[in-house]
């Protein structure tokens, strides 16, 4: 998987996770941490220094994540 | 437990509004004995408060200072409710697991590490190029 893509799906099940219903939580835990693990294979890095290390991106990627949801439902509420 | 506790679950909630309701909260707390169950509903619930202002961020130092409390305590609550659910599990009656109860406190770890703790931008640097590869 290139690079940007395999961020991206770490960070979008990341934000599930945080996000989620309570019921939910460790189904997306298991998918981020997943993901997370194939990512680190064969490196030196550990689970919790590559969440540190992505966690920039994961505040930029919430923050573009609300400012869509946002817009959606600005889209919704004047919608003629 | 329903989605509806996570309603517009992305839009950040200002810090002083998440202290109001962790206030309320300690002072049910204290008022009465809450059952397991009870605590686990406020817990979650004071969690996901705590996720919606953590993405706004933490402009001032009074934020931070409530942040820095705020994760502290939830820590702490999410600790004693865990070895509660150990000896005498009731997640299943608000449709929970203890994996949940779980995945949701090593989150709040994350947390603490990510906003209190120091990796520097050269090791961030240096973490991502090596799993990565170069930009």
């Amino acid at each position: 998987m290139p690079r940007e893509e395999q961020i991206e799906a770490i960070l979008a099940a990341w934000f599930e996770l945080r996000h989620c219903a309570p019921s939910e939580k460790a189904k997306w835990r298991g998918q981020r941490d997943t993901l997370v693990d194939r990512a680190i294979h064969g490196t030196r890095s550990s689970p919790q220094e590559l969440l540190e290390a992505l966690w920039p991106r994961f505040r930029d990627y919430q923050l573009a994540r609300r400012k869509e949801h946002q817009e959606k439902m600005a889209q919704i509420l004047h919608k003629p | 437990m329903s989605e509806s506790v996570v309603s517009d679950r992305s839009r950040p909630v200002p810090w002083q509004c998440a202290r109001i309701v962790a206030e309320e909260n300690a002072r049910d707390l204290a008022s009465s004995n809450p059952s397991p169950v009870q605590l686990l509903v406020l817990w979650f619930k004071a969690v996901q408060l705590y996720h919606q202002a953590e993405a706004g961020g933490a402009a001032t130092e009074e934020d931070r200072q409530m942040q820095k409390y705020m994760l502290s305590v939830l820590i702490s609550t999410g600790e004693g409710l865990v070895i509660q659910l150990r000896q005498h599990d009731v997640t299943s009656k608000v449709d929970v697991t203890l994996a949940d109860v779980e995945a949701t406190l090593e989150e709040l770890y994350i947390s603490q590490r990510v906003w209190f703790g120091g990796m520097t931008e050269a090791r961030r640097a240096q973490v991502l190029e090596e799993v990565f590869g170069a930009p």
